[in-house]
């Protein structure tokens, strides 16, 4: 899946950027929506347990936690510009003729990222509901 | 799951002796449950149980006390502060009934408050019991420190400690605020000088790296000058996207640990989301933290805090809690 994702953000930005830095651009983005759906996954769990997983946590623990996070995000990222970097032209000729990219529209992108942010928060109100 | 009683909001009359300064309880729930102080979901003071028993006092050290009751009561306090505001919620569950209330109250740090904690709270009067903010605080001790309903005196208050920091994050330590707005100065200067290399000439360009060629050279570096001038732009574009991407990290972070949802948050998102457009989306991107670092420079405080003390609380206080 995350290999499609790239395929077609890498094709948007080879387009837009004029050849500028292309496979940085996309894996970043990549990682921005696989950092989100980690997020979306810790926020449920923790939603679920009411918060037990950083409830004990200080505040110079969490400030801590926060930024191991942002050097999760930059790792995260670094792994991704080398591994699509070997793999670029394989996935061009893996995807070239496959039948999502008529169907698949990178807009549609966005609307997974905000849903993928905003679903924890539905899932609460509907805890809340219940 | 809680109830919440909202519709009560007659005075109880009740005959306990008054209290040491010859101020009757009365007018403590009256300056208590002042619509103008108090947001409540919940009314504990004029519960069915009756109220009050047996009272715990909450001294906010600025001349303001509010009451809860105690008895057959498990009190639990949490603390929360957002921007110069901070947030108490003190939820009340009765043992026997199993009942909850809620009462939740802002207050502005004046001077007063300011020259509290806000990161401790710890009982008067019995050892100190530290408790750190920003999660739940179990007072169930509180039971332990009420004094008889005879002599309303204080039980609970804020131990005084030097000067709290306030931070838009909403912890004391500010390191996340100095990450934000270090980045957020990076990503300007880095932006100014995508946009700067974008305007100059090619000429002016290839001089400008056949000089960082030389004194490359000169310092035993050798890059070609063809080099530098082709790899300058990616090398700025690629340097701003990170910086975007670390604010929209960090967002994420503040989200996740805290459990709060700020509209600085969803703000900073947005505008990841919008400099993820290309061309369109980039202008917008760089010319919003452009602005956001004027701002910060201007006024102490980024577009995102601005922002938050305009809404001024939180769009989801904790969301951990449900």
């Amino acid at each position: 899946m995350f290999d499609y994702i790239y395929y077609r953000l890498y094709l948007l930005y080879l387009k837009k950027e004029k050849g500028i830095s292309p496979i940085s651009t996309s894996a970043m983005y990549l990682s921005f929506i696989q950092l989100l759906v980690i997020y979306s996954i810790v926020m449920i769990v923790n939603i679920t347990m009411h918060g037990d997983l950083f409830k004990d946590l200080t505040d110079l623990n969490k400030n801590f936690l926060k930024i191991g996070i942002v050097i999760f995000a930059l790792i995260l990222d670094l792994f991704n510009y080398f591994y699509y970097k070997k793999r670029c032209k394989a996935l061009i000729m893996r995807f070239k003729n496959h039948p999502l990219n008529k169907k698949f529209k990178v807009w549609m992108l966005y609307v997974v990222c905000t849903g993928l942010f905003l679903f924890p928060f539905l899932y609460r109100a509907i805890l809340k509901m219940l | 799951m809680c109830t919440t009683n909202n519709n009560k909001k007659t005075k109880k009359k009740y005959t306990h002796p008054p209290l040491e300064d010859s101020r009757k309880l009365e007018d403590f729930t009256c300056l208590e449950y002042s619509e103008r102080l108090i947001d409540y979901e919940g009314n504990i003071g004029y519960s069915n149980e009756g109220f009050p028993v047996d009272v715990v006092e909450i001294d906010f050290g600025n001349g303001e006390r509010m009451f809860l009751p105690a008895n057959n009561y498990e009190v639990n306090i949490k603390l929360q502060k957002y921007g110069d505001q901070i947030t108490l919620t003190i939820r009340a569950v009765n043992l026997s009934t199993g009942e909850c209330k809620v009462v939740t109250q802002s207050h502005i740090c004046h001077d007063a408050l300011q020259s509290y904690p806000s990161q401790f709270l710890s009982t008067k009067g019995q050892r100190k019991n530290q408790f750190p903010m920003n999660s739940q605080s179990q007072f169930n001790s509180a039971h332990a420190y009420y004094k008889p309903a005879t002599s309303y005196r204080s039980t609970l208050q804020f131990s005084s400690y030097d000067e709290p920091k306030i931070s838009s994050s909403g912890s004391q330590l500010d390191a996340i605020d100095y990450t934000n707005n270090t980045t957020s100065a990076t990503g300007t200067v880095v932006g100014a000088a995508q946009f700067a290399v974008g305007t100059v000439k090619n000429q002016s360009l290839w001089n400008a790296s056949h000089k960082a060629h030389k004194l490359l050279k000169s310092n035993g570096i050798n890059v070609q000058t063809k080099v530098l001038k082709h790899g300058l732009k990616p090398m700025l574009a690629n340097a701003s996207r990170k910086i975007t991407y670390i604010g929209a990290a960090l967002s994420v972070g503040d989200v996740l640990i805290d459990g709060r949802l700020n509209a600085s948050h969803v703000l900073n998102m947005t505008m990841v989301g919008v400099s993820a457009i290309p061309v369109v989306g980039w202008i917008a991107g760089g010319v919003y933290f452009t602005a956001d670092m004027v701002t910060l420079g201007i006024s102490g405080q980024s577009i995102g805090g601005h922002l938050d003390d305009y809404v001024g609380e939180p769009l989801v206080n904790d969301i951990y809690d449900w």
